[in-house]
């Protein structure tokens, strides 16, 4: 048998190599898609494990494509991928397509973003965005929605990442912060910030999306399908579900 | 005096701060530039110091702020960065978009800078935009000129103060020191030399010590030569005193002349008294005065005298002769000399006169009494030479270098022995030479010299010696007188005088022997006719009459050399007579001799009797024969020749006029010199006893002469031989050429002829040849018998051919009566006697028509036909 073995059939062999070359060029572009994001844990973590980054290296799997994903401040994110630096950014509203002309909305979401005030001052009470206008507020830069809603407020300062605008809010530098309740949760938990506090209702609730470069745009349907497909078989669930503190 | 010391430090001083301040200012103002301009360079390459320390530095913030989009700190960066120095502006741009910016953008006076901005991204270069920046130029001068000015502003303070030290400094240490001097120098006289100039100021053995020792020296040094001064003053007064006599003593008459006064300033006693004039009057004068305006030199006093004043001034030393006029009127020669006087500025000239008047008087005198003799020595046509003790050439005359070829140039001064007598002369003529140096003897010697061509000239000498003042001995004069022509010239005289001599006696023989020579024919001929048929003594007759017939022809040819024989010249032409005997000629020859004619062209007419001109070719062409037993060639040619002075000189005979020249040559033994000599001599013969006479070219040489033409022979040992013979050519009257050329040798006639012969056979002979040729002949057999048949036919008979001698009557006394009888009537006379000996005996008169016996038949019928044709 082994000696067998060692005289593999050269015809056996040529039709290996084949299935191999198939296999390899069926991967899309043999080069795993570079995808950035700048959410955090429990979205997504430089580890991989975060919920988006196991739906969406799922979704790519089932369509037969590798993926990387690599961490980015939210601008940057738009900029590489709307350039092709990068092939892809997540998680994103719809309509950004309007801004970056080279990215194209994968048309399924991937999970909903509530854009919550954060503050210290339990006194605040929030109506709407017109709500924020008497305050020194912080955002994160590149964050379109807030960048297009929050105008004419006491100061809006930016900074580049989640961290250092819940210190900007610990250190008093900005009366409030917007942000994502799921995640400004967990950065206060995992910064261990004590005193600050989400106002209700959010301003803002959106279905958040994937987008791609423009050169991708062939895989958006097939990658929509996936979503959906991973929806309705429960994939979804499953994931959300081993990844620990993202609450239903 | 205290005003003027200001006045010297003010001056000074104030010269010395002006030139500082001036020259500190120009230095400040150069060196601000430099650092003005190093200044400036310093911080331009500061802007790039500042945009290399904000690549540095700032620009990784920017990438960092710019790759996370935080924009306030990107506009804190760029805020940041444009606050660098001479940034005044500064930008982030990203494709094309201005992302940040701070500042005041400027169009102009700026650097700008550009640095990329990129991020290492996944492993490759993100372009994150461009960080764009302006340094400000205007700044940069703006902060040089301010830091310039203050640095200017200190530097002239700076120059300022320490100017106005020195200037402070310089009036302690200097002018004040100066002003002391002054005033020292100022009162200083040759009373006070002895005082000392002392400074105020401690000793410091410095430039003002070492002034003020240096003028104490001085003022030493100059007490001490102003007492010499005063010593020598009394010695220059003494020599001018000195000086002053040896100027009124001086046997010269001398003026001294002022240029500048134009007039005489000072005279002597012997100016006053060779211009007869008082010194005020003189010094009232100047040469332009003292000289008449014509002057020896052929130039006028008025175009000289500037010209020798200049020359004078300059320092040249004139002497010239001129004519002075004197106040009594006299005009006297004077040697002048000029020479400028030494006397600082003034422009002096002494000018010293010598009368010499009677001395050139004198010289000249004796220069056209020695121009005399050299002229004549010149002019005279003899040599004339003088050698000086060792033999050289040191005067010789054209005449001489005429002779010789040489130029003087080349003659003079070369020994006269080496270079113009012949090698074999040499030795004795040198001996000669000091025999006339030493005994002033031999005065007259005769020897050959040579010419630049190598040719000799013979020369007679008369020689004296030359002698000095002293009597010694310096060399010959010797006169010569070239004899070579003259030697040639006798020389051949004496050849012919030799000639005629002979001929006179060769002559004067062949009458005689002529003579004996007729009787002896004559009776042999009787006792031949008397002597029966069979006799045996009529051999031995015969045998006498051979050898008189020889010797006939002998004496004739005797008689040709003398030229006794009688010739019957007229106009021939020399090609004819060469051309006709040329076959005759050939026979002559042998079959080893070729022989070849050419002749001249055209007529070459001569007044000559053929006969002879063909004996005397004959003559030449035999010699020629026998002069080349083994064979060889001989050439017989004409040509025209002009004979003149020239060739007369170079030949040494002829006559001018024009000849006809034979020319006979061969390539035989030729003859040395000594033959040559002779070879016209009667007998002269090298051939051996009983094979020659010797009398063939007497012939010639006689035959020649009795043409008045001329002989020459050239000829050398086992040469060969020339002869030349020149005949004078007659040019007008050419006769009937036909009758020439075609001579018939028998033309007959009709006419009727008295034939008066004693001789019968010769009678008979000559009647039948004559009645042979057609003519009627009437015989006669004496004198008596010719006259009695004349007087018979005496209208018939045309031409009386008679023998000279006969018996009963001769010839002339028969003639004489047929003449009575008829005067007009022609004879032919025949005779075996010479022309003279018969005119001697009476018998015939010039122009005579005469025949030689023995008579040939062909000279006998073209006789009688010439005597009938004539006239
Ligand atoms: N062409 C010549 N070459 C050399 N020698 C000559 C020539 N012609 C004459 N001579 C010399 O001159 C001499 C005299 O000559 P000339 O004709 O008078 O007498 P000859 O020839 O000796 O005797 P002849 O003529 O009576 O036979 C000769 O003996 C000969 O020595
Ligand atoms: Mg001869």
């Amino acid at each position: 048998m082994q000696c067998k073995n060692r005289t593999l059939n050269p015809r056996l062999l040529l039709r290996l190599l084949a299935i191999g070359i198939v296999l390899c060029s069926g991967s899309a572009y043999g080069k795993p898609l570079l995808l950035n994001t700048f959410n955090t844990y429990p979205l997504s973590s430089p580890q991989g494990t975060g919920y988006l980054d196991l739906v969406i290296k799922e979704a790519f799997r089932r369509i037969g494509a590798d993926v990387k994903i690599v961490r980015l401040s939210s601008e940057r994110g738009l900029v590489n991928a709307d350039r092709g630096i990068d092939d892809g950014d997540f998680v994103r509203i719809a309509g950004l397509d309007k801004t970056y002309p080279n990215l194209v909305r994968v048309p399924a979401a991937l999970c909903d973003f509530e854009f919550t005030v954060f503050t210290k001052d339990p006194s605040i009470r929030i109506e709407g965005w017109q709500g924020l206008k008497p305050y020194n507020v912080g955002i994160i830069t590149g964050w379109k929605i807030l960048e297009r809603k929050i105008v004419g407020t006491r100061s809006l300062t930016k900074v580049g990442n989640a961290t250092a605008l819940f210190e900007l809010l610990a250190h008093g530098r900005a009366d409030l912060v917007v942000f994502d309740k799921v995640e400004g949760d967990a950065i206060i938990k995992k910064l261990g910030l004590s005193g600050i506090i989400a106002l209700r209702p959010y301003l803002a609730r959106q279905d958040m999306y994937l987008y791609l470069n423009r050169r991708h745009a062939g895989l958006a349907r097939r990658l929509a399908e996936a979503l959906l497909e991973m929806k309705t078989d429960g994939s979804m669930r499953r994931i959300a579900r081993s990844v620990a503190g993202l609450k239903e | 005096m205290a005003d003027e010391q200001r006045q010297i430090q003010n001056r000074i001083g104030r010269r010395l701060l002006k030139k500082v301040l001036l020259f500190s200012f120009v230095v400040t103002i150069i060196f601000t530039v430099i650092q003005a301009w190093m200044d400036y360079s310093i911080r331009m390459s500061g802007i790039n110091e500042t945009i290399g320390q904000v690549k540095k530095v700032q620009v990784r913030g920017l990438i960092t702020a710019l790759w996370n989009y935080d924009m306030q700190e990107l506009a804190a960066e760029v805020e940041g960065i444009h606050h660098f120095n001479y940034l005044n502006y500064a930008a982030v741009i990203d494709r094309g978009k201005l992302i940040a910016q701070a500042g005041q953008k400027k169009r102009k006076n700026v650097i700008t800078r550009e640095i990329a901005l990129t991020r290492d991204y996944n492993g490759r270069q993100v372009m994150l935009g461009t960080l764009y920046l302006q340094a400000d130029t205007a700044l940069v001068v703006r902060d040089v000129l301010a830091r310039i000015a203050l640095i200017f502003l200190f530097q002239a303070a700076t120059v300022a103060i320490v100017a106005f030290f020195l200037l402070w400094l310089f009036g302690r240490m200097v002018t004040r020191h100066l002003s002391i001097a002054a005033s020292y120098f100022r009162s200083f006289n040759v009373a006070g030399m002895n005082a000392p100039l002392v400074l105020d100021k401690p000793a410091k053995d410095d430039e003002l010590d070492t002034l003020a020792g240096a003028f104490n020296m001085m003022r030493e040094h100059l007490a001490a030569s102003y007492l010499q001064q005063l010593c020598a003053q009394q010695e220059i007064e003494e020599s001018e005193r000195r000086f002053r006599v040896l100027f009124e003593q001086a046997p010269d008459a001398i003026t001294v002349y002022d240029q500048d006064e134009n007039r005489f300033v000072d005279a002597n006693e012997n100016a006053e008294r060779l211009f007869a004039l008082s010194r005020e009057e003189l010094l009232k004068t100047g040469p332009r005065q003292i000289y008449p305006d014509a002057q020896p030199d052929g130039r006028l006093i008025s175009e000289s005298i500037s010209e020798n004043i200049k020359l004078t001034l300059a320092g040249e030393s004139v002497a010239l002769d001129r004519l002075i006029r004197c106040a009594d009127g006299k005009e006297r020669l004077c040697e002048v000399r000029l020479v400028r006087l030494p006397s600082g500025e003034r422009r002096l000239i002494r000018a010293s006169y010598i009368d010499v008047t009677e001395r050139r008087q004198a010289e000249k005198a004796l220069f056209y009494a020695e121009k005399k003799f050299r002229d004549l020595l010149e002019t005279i046509q003899l040599i004339a030479v003088m050698l000086d003790c060792d033999g050289n050439v040191v005067f010789c005359n054209d005449y001489f270098l005429g002779l010789t070829g040489w130029s003087r140039d080349e003659a003079l001064g070369n020994n006269w022995f080496d270079m113009f007598l012949p090698g074999e002369n040499r030795e004795t003529v040198k001996s000669v030479f000091k025999s006339i140096l030493r005994d002033n003897a031999p005065l007259h010697y005769e020897n050959p010299i040579v010419t630049r061509e190598g040719a000799k000239r013979l020369v007679i000498w008369d020689n004296s010696v030359l002698r000095n003042f002293g009597g010694d001995v310096i060399g010959t004069a010797s006169l010569g007188i070239d004899v070579t022509e003259h030697r040639r010239l006798e020389e051949q005289l004496r050849q012919a005088q030799k000639m005629e001599a002979i001929g006179q006696l060769a002559g004067g023989v062949a009458h005689d022997f002529n003579n004996i020579l007729c009787a002896i024919v004559g009776y042999a001929h009787l006792a031949l006719m008397k002597m029966p048929e069979g006799d045996p003594v009529r051999g031995n007759m015969e045998q006498i009459l051979r050898a008189s017939e020889r010797a006939t022809t002998l004496t004739r040819s005797l008689l040709s050399f003398s030229r006794k024989q009688i010739i019957n010249p007229r106009p021939n032409n020399l090609t004819d007579i060469i051309r006709g005997l040329e076959k005759f000629l050939s026979r002559l020859i042998r079959e080893d001799i070729e022989m070849k004619i050419k002749c001249g062209e055209g007529d070459m007419m001569i007044f000559a009797d053929r006969g002879q001109i063909e004996q005397m070719l004959m003559n030449l062409v035999t010699n020629a024969r026998d002069a080349m037993p083994g064979g060889g060639h001989i050439a017989i040619g004409t040509v025209k020749v002009r004979m003149d002075e020239e060739f007369i000189r170079m030949h040494g005979y002829g006559k001018p006029g024009a000849y006809a020249a034979i020319v006979v040559s061969d390539t035989g033994e030729g003859m040395d010199a000594k033959t040559k000599e002779r070879i016209f001599e009667p007998f002269f013969t090298t051939r051996e006893q009983g094979k020659g006479t010797g009398l063939g070219l007497s012939m010639v040489y006689g035959i020649v002469k009795q043409h008045e033409g001329f002989i020459d022979v050239d000829s050398e040992q086992g040469k060969g031989a020339e002869f030349r013979i020149y005949l004078p050519l007659v040019s007008a009257a050419v006769p009937d050429r036909q009758r020439d050329i075609r001579l018939p040798e028998a033309e007959g006639g009709v006419e009727t002829l008295l034939v008066a012969e004693d001789d019968e056979a010769i009678r008979q002979l000559n009647t039948e040849l004559l009645r042979n040729y057609g003519y009627r002949i009437i015989e006669a057999v004496d004198g008596e018998d010719a006259v009695a048949k004349f007087r018979q036919n005496m209208d018939d008979v045309q031409l009386i051919i008679m023998d000279g001698i006969m018996p009963k009557k001769n010839g002339k006394e028969a003639y004489e009566e047929i003449r009575a009888i008829n005067p007009s009537v022609r004879v032919i006379y025949l005779s075996g006697y010479a022309e003279d000996i018969i005119s001697r005996e009476g018998l015939l008169e010039p122009g005579t028509n005469f025949i030689l016996k023995p008579v040939t038949p062909a000279n006998l019928l073209k006789k009688v036909r010439e005597v009938l044709d004539g006239d």
